[in-house]
C-alpha cells in the first residue's frame, strides 16, 4: 500500500472509530495500533508503552496540570463572580455592556490559565444566567462567553503554545510574549463587535438605567485585586529570571491557590479537595488525549504519511500566501474534529518545516495556528467551550449557542487577515523584548 | 454479583484518583522547592527535575480510570445525537468494547515495558537516576484498572436496560465546582 | 528492495552535521544499487531522542545517529562517553576511537545487540553572562544549564548551581537571568543564537572538557540480515560519512568562535592548568561516582586516561 492510501486508510478509520462516540484518546490510540500491527506485526507491542510515556513525561508538560489548577481555584471561589461584578459597575451603560463585562473578565482569567474550557466555566458560571436574567437572548449570552473563553489559550499561559513549544522545539518564554498584543486585540475586536450588534438589534434594557455612583464603581475594584496580584506574581516568576516557564506555572498554581483560599476563607477540606478534585480530571483528560495523539503521530510517520504529505506541500509551485491559505484550511477542519492539544501534537512537526521553508516566523505562525484552534473549540462536533456552555446553561439548545457564537467565528477569521497583514502585532513584543530571533 | 463487582471497581478507581490528585499536589509542592532552593538559597537541585516529570505524568495515568467512571475523556457524539434511542445503545455497546480493546491493548504493551524496565534494571538517565520502574509501574496499574471500569460500564449498560438519554449530570453544584467538559455525561464511552 | 528507517532527533536538511552524516549514508548505500534504500526520518520525526536506543535493540528502528549517554540508565557504561575531560581535543578524539577504552565500549554496545557505523565525538563550550568559566573557582555561585549528569556532578561539586532545561530554553533563561551559563554543543551555541546573550565563551581548543560520542548505529539483527554486498555497502558509506564528520566538526567550531568574536563576545579557552584543575574535581565527583556505579568503571576511566 503506498503512503497516501495508508494515510487515507487510517484516517478513515480514525473517523469510523470516533463516530462510535468512544473517547478521543482511546480512538486516536487504536487506530493507531491497528495500523501499526498490520504494517509490522505484534513486535510493535515493545514500544507502544514507550511512545505514550515519553510523549508526555516532559518538564514543560507539567505546566499543563498547573495552570489548569490555577484556572480550577479561580473557578471554584466566588472571585470570577467578583471580578464580574466589579466590570459590570463600570460598564453597564454601554450597549451591551454585561458582554463586555463578560468579554472583559474572559480575557483577565485568560491571564491565569492556559485552558479555556476553564476560562468559559469561571465566567459563564456567572455570566450566562446574569444575562439571561437581565433580558439578553440566550445566544448572546452563551455565544460570548463560548467565544471570550477561547481566549484562555491565546493570552497566555496558554497550554497549546506550551504543547507546540515542545513539538517545535521554540521557546515557550517566547511563544507566551507572542500571544499579548494579539490577545489584546482580539479581546477589543470581540467587544467591538459586541457593541455594534447590541446596538443593532437595540437591547436597551432597565438596567442600563441603573447607575452606579463612583463610590460604588471604586468598591469594586478592590476585589479584583487577587487576579491582578497572581498575573502579577506569576508574570514575575516567568520573566523576572526567577523560573522556567514550566516551573512559574507549579508556582502560579501555588499562588493561586494560597490567594484564593485566604481571600475566600476557603478553610475547609472539601472545597480544596474539589479544586484539585476537578483539576485533576481536566488534566487527565488533556494529557491522555495528548499521550494517544503521540502514537497515531508515530503511526503516521512509521508508515511515511507525514514525510509523503509534507514533500507533497512542500513541493507545491504555490505562492507562499496560497499556501498559508491551505495551511489554515486544514488546521480549521482538524479543529473541528480534534482537541487542540492533538492537532498539535500531530501536525506540528509536520508544518513546521514548511512554515519556516517559506519563510514565515514561527512565532508568528504559533499564533495563527492558536486562532484557528480557537475556531475549533467553538464549533462541532467536538468543541470543548461547546460542552462547557452545555453544563453551565443545560436549558440554552446547542442550536442557540451555535448561532450565537458564529460571528465571533467571523472576528477570529478578520484577526487572522489582520496579523498577516500586520505580522508585527505578533512579532513586535517578543523582538522588542528577546531580540530578533533565529 | 455484578452490583458488588461494578461497587469494587467504582471505589479502587476512586482510591487511584485520591492517590493521582496526591500526586499533582506533591508535583506542585517541589516545584516550588526546587524554585526556593535554586533562587533563594542558590543551591544545587538534583532530584527534583525527575521527580517532578514522574510524579506527574505517573498521576495522568493513574487518573484515568476515574475520568472513565465519570464519562469525562470526551467524545465525539454527533452520531449518537442522530440515531435513535435503541441504536444508541448499540453504539455505546460497541465504543465500549473498542474502547476495552485499547486498554487491553496498552495492558500488555505497558506491562512488558514495566517488566523490562524492571528486569533489565533500568534507570534515568540523570544524575539522581531513580529506577524507572516505579514511575512505569503506573502504566500497567491505570490500564489494567481502565479494563476493569470498562467491564463495569459494559455491565452497567446490560443491567440499566432501560437506560434513559442521560441527564446533563453536573452544573455548578453548591460548592461552586467548576463544571468542566468531564463532568457533562455520566455514561461510558 | 529493502526500505531501512533512520532516525535522528537533530534538525533536518538545515546543515546539522548528524544529520548530514546519515543523509550522506542514504545516498551513498542507495547509489551503490544494493536494492537497499533508507528513509531518513530527522527531528525526532519518528522515535524521540531517548526511545531510539530500545527501538534499535529489538530491530524495530534500522539506523540512527544516537547520542549514547541517553542509554546510560541501561548500560551504566555509556556514561563514560559523556564524562568532562576525558578527550580533550579532537585529534585525541581520533586516537580515544582505536583504545582499549571504545573497544569496551563497543562491546557493551554489540551485546545490547546494536553496531557502530560511524564514530563521531561531538564538542561543545562553555559560556556564561557573568565572567569567562575557566578554572573550576569560576562557575561558584552561578546558575548553569550542563548538558550530561556527569557534567552536571562535577559542576556542582565545583559550586554551581543546575538548573535542567531543553537547549531550547537555553536563551530565554539566560535572557531572564533563569541562568548566568550554559555549557552545550558548539553547534547548539550558534543555531539558539546564545551569543547574543553571552558575555564570555569558553571555545573548545585544545583543553576541551566537553566531548559527546553521537555515532551512528545500526540495529545488529537488521544489518546481519542483509546480504554482504548490502553491508559492504553501509560500512563503506559509514566511513566515508565519518572522515567528513571529522573534517566537518572542526570546521564547526572555527564557526562557533566567528560567531561570537562577531556579536563582541570576549572569546577564552581553558589552559592546560585549566584543564588538570577540572580534572581533579572531577577525579573527586563524577569519575568517582561513575567508578562506584558501574561494574569495572574505574577500569574503563584508566584505560580512557592512558590514551596518549
Ligand atoms: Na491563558
Ligand atoms: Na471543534
Amino acid at each position: 500500500m503506498s503512503p497516501t492510501m495508508a494515510g487515507l486508510a487510517i484516517i478513515a478509520g480514525l473517523f469510523v472509530l470516533l463516530g462510535t462516540g468512544m473517547p478521543i484518546a482511546f480512538a486516536l490510540g487504536l487506530a493507531a495500533i491497528l495500523a501499526l500491527v498490520m504494517e509490522g506485526g505484534f513486535s510493535i507491542f515493545y514500544v507502544l508503552s514507550e511512545t505514550m510515556f515519553a510523549g508526555i513525561a516532559n518538564l514543560a508538560y507539567v505546566a499543563i496540570p498547573m495552570f489548569v489548577l490555577m484556572g480550577a481555584a479561580v473557578a471554584s471561589s466566588p472571585a470570577g463572580a467578583d471580578l464580574y461584578t466589579a466590570l459590570d459597575r463600570w460598564l453597564n451603560r454601554v450597549p451591551g455592556g454585561l458582554v463586555l463585562s463578560n468579554l472583559g473578565a474572559c480575557a483577565i482569567f485568560s491571564g491565569m490559565t492556559g485552558s479555556s474550557p476553564a476560562t468559559c466555566a469561571a465566567i459563564g458560571k456567572m455570566g450566562i444566567p446574569e444575562m439571561m436574567r437581565r433580558g439578553y437572548p440566550a445566544s448572546v449570552a452563551t455565544g460570548s462567553i463560548a467565544a471570550g473563553g477561547t481566549l484562555g489559550i491565546l493570552i497566555p499561559p496558554s497550554v497549546t503554545l506550551i504543547v507546540y513549544g515542545i513539538a517545535t522545539e521554540t521557546s515557550i518564554g517566547r511563544l507566551f510574549m507572542a500571544g499579548v498584543f494579539p490577545g489584546i486585540m482580539l479581546t477589543i475586536m470581540f467587544m467591538v463587535w459586541a457593541i455594534i450588534d447590541c446596538k443593532r438589534k437595540g437591547y436597551e434594557f432597565d438596567t442600563r438605567a441603573l447607575r452606579f455612583t463612583l463610590r460604588e464603581k471604586l468598591s469594586g475594584l478592590p476585589r479584583i485585586l487577587p487576579f491582578l496580584l497572581i498575573i502579577a506574581g506569576t508574570l514575575y516568576v516567568l520573566y523576572g529570571g526567577i523560573a522556567t516557564p514550566s516551573e512559574a506555572a507549579g508556582a502560579g498554581a501555588l499562588l493561586t491557590l494560597l490567594v484564593v483560599i485566604i481571600a475566600y476563607r476557603l478553610f475547609r477540606i472539601r472545597p480544596v479537595a474539589n479544586i484539585f478534585g476537578s483539576a485533576m480530571r481536566e488534566s487527565v483528560m488533556i494529557m491522555m488525549i495528548m499521550a494517544a495523539a503521540e502514537l497515531f503521530a508515530f503511526a503516521l510517520s512509521s508508515l511515511f504519511i507525514t514525510q509523503t504529505i509534507a514533500t507533497a506541500i512542500a513541493g507545491l509551485e504555490v505562492n507562499r500566501w496560497v499556501l498559508m491559505g491551505m495551511i489554515n484550511v486544514f488546521l480549521l477542519a482538524a479543529g473541528m474534529f480534534l482537541p487542540p492539544v492533538a492537532v498539535i501534537v500531530m501536525s506540528a512537526p509536520l508544518l513546521f518545516p514548511i512554515i519556516t521553508q517559506a519563510g514565515f516566523d514561527p512565532y508568528w505562525f504559533a499564533i495563527i495556528l492558536t486562532i484557528n484552534m480557537e475556531v475549533g473549540l467553538i464549533t462541532p462536533p467536538i468543541g470543548l467551550n461547546l460542552f462547557v456552555i452545555n453544563a453551565v446553561a443545560p436549558d440554552v439548545p446547542t442550536r442557540e449557542i451555535l448561532w450565537g457564537s458564529l460571528p465571533y467565528v467571523l472576528v477570529m477569521f478578520l484577526a487572522i487577515v489582520i496579523l498577516c497583514v500586520f505580522p508585527g502585532i505578533v512579532t513586535w513584543l517578543p523582538n522588542h523584548m528577546m531580540g530578533v530571533p533565529i | 454479583m455484578v452490583n458488588t463487582y461494578i461497587l469494587v471497581v467504582n471505589n479502587l478507581s476512586r482510591a487511584l484518583a485520591v492517590l493521582a490528585t496526591l500526586l499533582l499536589i506533591t508535583a506542585m509542592l517541589v516545584v516550588c522547592q526546587m524554585i526556593a532552593v535554586r533562587y533563594i538559597l542558590r543551591m544545587a537541585t538534583i532530584w527534583q527535575t525527575d521527580f517532578v516529570v514522574f510524579t506527574a505524568t505517573a498521576a495522568i495515568f493513574l487518573g484515568a480510570p476515574y475520568v472513565l467512571l465519570k464519562g469525562g475523556h470526551v467524545g465525539v457524539d454527533v452520531v449518537e445525537l442522530m440515531v435513535g434511542e435503541k441504536t444508541r445503545r448499540g453504539l455505546r455497546i460497541v465504543a465500549s468494547f473498542l474502547g476495552l480493546l485499547f486498554c487491553v491493548a496498552m495492558l500488555v504493551a505497558s506491562w512488558i515495558h514495566f517488566h523490562d524496565a524492571w528486569a533489565g534494571n533500568w534507570k534515568h538517565s540523570s544524575v539522581w537516576a531513580p529506577p524507572l520502574w516505579i514511575p512505569l509501574a503506573a502504566l500497567p496499574l491505570g490500564f489494567g484498572m481502565l479494563c476493569l471500569q470498562y467491564i463495569a460500564e459494559i455491565l452497567k449498560l446490560f443491567v440499566n436496560a432501560e437506560l434513559k438519554a442521560p441527564a446533563p449530570a453536573v452544573g455548578a453544584d453548591a460548592l461552586g465546582q467548576i463544571p468542566a467538559a468531564h463532568t457533562l455525561r455520566e455514561i461510558p464511552r | 528492495q529493502t526500505i531501512l528507517k533512520a532516525s535522528h532527533q537533530f534538525p533536518g536538511g538545515k546543515g546539522d552535521i548528524r544529520d548530514e552524516m546519515v543523509q550522506m549514508i542514504a545516498r551513498d548505500v542507495a547509489a551503490a544499487n544494493v536494492d537497499l534504500q533508507i528513509q531518513v526520518f530527522p527531528g525526532s520525526s519518528l522515535y524521540k531522542p531517548n526511545d531510539q536506543w530500545n527501538a534499535l535493540t529489538r530491530g524495530l528502528l534500522d539506523m540512527s545517529s544516537f547520542p549514547l549517554d541517553y542509554a546510560s540508565g541501561k548500560h551504566p557504561q555509556f556514561s563514560a562517553t559523556l564524562m568532562p575531560g576525558l578527550v580533550g581535543n579532537f585529534d585525541r578524539a581520533m586516537r580515544l576511537n582505536d583504545s582499549d577504552f571504545m573497544k569496551d565500549i563497543k562491546k557493551v554496545i554489540e551485546d545490547a545487540g546494536v553496531v557502530v557505523i560511524s564514530d563521531a565525538w561531538l564538542s561543545g563550550a562553555f559560556a556564561s553572562k557573568k565572567n569567562c568559566i575557566t578554572a573550576p573557582d569560576t562557575i561558584k555561585g552561578q546558575v548553569i544549564r550542563a548538558a550530561g549528569p556527569a557534567f552536571e556532578e562535577m559542576l556542582v561539586a565545583a559550586g554551581a548551581s543546575i538548573s535542567s532545561m531543553p537547549s531550547s530554553e537555553i536563551y530565554t533563561g539566560m535572557q531572564t537571568g533563569v541562568l548566568d551559563a550554559a555549557n552545550t554543543s558548539s553547534a547548539s551555541f550558534v543555531s539558539y543564537r546564545l551569543f547574543e546573550q553571552a558575555k564570555c565563551l569558553t571555545a573548545p581548543g585544545e583543553n576541551a572538557l566537553w566531548f559527546m560520542y553521537e555515532p551512528v548505529l545500526m540495529s545488529k539483527k537488521v544489518f546481519d540480515g542483509l546480504t554482504p554486498d548490502q553491508q559492504k555497502a553501509i560500512l563503506a558509506a559509514g566511513e566515508k560519512a565519518e572522515a567528513f564528520f571529522n573534517e566537518e566538526v572542526r570546521k564547526g567550531d572555527q564557526k562557533l568562535i566567528d560567531t561570537f568574536k562577531q556579536a563582541n563576545v570576549e572569546v577564552v579557552e581553558m589552559s592546560k592548568a585549566d584543564y588538570d584543575a577540572w580534572l581533579a574535581v572531577a577525579k573527586e565527583s563524577s569519575y568517582k561516582n561513575f567508578a562506584e556505579r558501574v561494574p569495572g568503571g574505574e577500569e574503563l576511566i584508566k584505560k580512557a586516561l592512558a590514551v596518549e
